[in-house]
């Protein structure tokens, strides 16, 4: 990405993760506790994660070792919480 | 094209620190979901009781806080100076926005009395947002001088480590909080 389009791209980004914290909310207000909507919850907040891992802290530019500890962390943290949930 | 770096932005020693409290952060949302699986009933209905649409406020004021950060860093990049520490100071109040909610909710538990002890859902919930609560004290400090490095014009493009390093940490905390968020108030 051209440096002239990156704060654009970074605007669009977070519109993404402000729109997915409303969609979140509104889930909760449902007040409907059930597996599926949990894992539908825990979904969008791993994608926040992806976007803020990749787009703020910028490691989608950053090639070898470093570019993974931030993603592993949030798939460990996902799959703990996805058995600890369906169990 | 992007350009690929090999290392992540800011100084390595903070990213070890970085992935040492993210590390701290998931045993903690770990102990939480093991916890909550013989205490469904109990966690269900203590989770109704916390302020949901507080928690919401403070997800955008962090989320708002974090890339007006991300800004700062682009246009320091791009040499607009004025405009970086403009931004800065939009993070800052974000920040500063997170912690007057969350303060208020605070405030409220203790009004009510509930304490670590009143149960294990309260044990948990107070422990990790206290905790969260004061990574972000330390990242408004961080944010504070880097807004006035930038008021007195230390960053340029060939100097940007101290300001990406401070900016790494940020969306750390705000990471920690997207995670939280859900795991405590929705799910």
């Amino acid at each position: 990405m051209n440096t002239k389009y990156q704060p654009l791209l970074i605007t669009l980004v977070y519109a993404v993760l402000v729109g997915l914290t409303i969609v979140t909310y509104q889930v909760g207000e449902t007040q409907a506790h059930s597996l599926d909507l949990s894992l539908l919850v825990f979904a969008i907040a791993l994608v926040k994660g992806v976007l803020i891992s990749e787009q703020f802290m910028r490691l989608g530019s950053v090639k070898g070792i470093w570019r993974w500890p931030v993603l592993i962390w949030l798939i460990l943290v996902s799959i703990v919480i996805y058995l600890a949930f369906s169990a | 094209m992007t350009k690929v770096i090999k290392y992540p932005p800011g100084d390595l020693a903070l990213w070890i620190f970085i992935i040492a409290e993210l590390l701290v952060f998931g045993l903690f949302f770990a102990a939480y979901a093991i916890t909550r699986i013989d205490n469904i009933e109990l966690f269900e209905f203590y989770q109704q009781n916390l302020d949901r649409r507080a928690a919401l406020w403070n997800t955008l004021a962090l989320i708002s806080s974090s890339y007006f950060v991300v800004q700062a860093v682009l246009a320091i990049k791009r040499m607009r100076q004025q405009q970086a520490f403009v931004f800065m100071l939009l993070a800052l109040l974000m920040g500063f926005v997170f912690m007057v909610i969350k303060t208020q909710e605070f405030a409220h538990h203790i009004d009510m009395g509930i304490t670590l002890s009143t149960n294990t859902f309260y044990m948990f919930y107070l422990s990790m947002a206290f905790f969260h609560y004061l990574h972000v004290a330390l990242g408004l400090i961080i944010l504070a001088v880097l807004a006035v490095n930038l008021y007195k014009g230390r960053y340029n493009i060939e100097n940007i480590d101290g300001l990406e390093s401070g900016a790494s940490y940020w969306h750390m905390v705000d990471l920690v909080w997207i995670i939280l968020f859900p795991l405590v108030y929705v799910m």
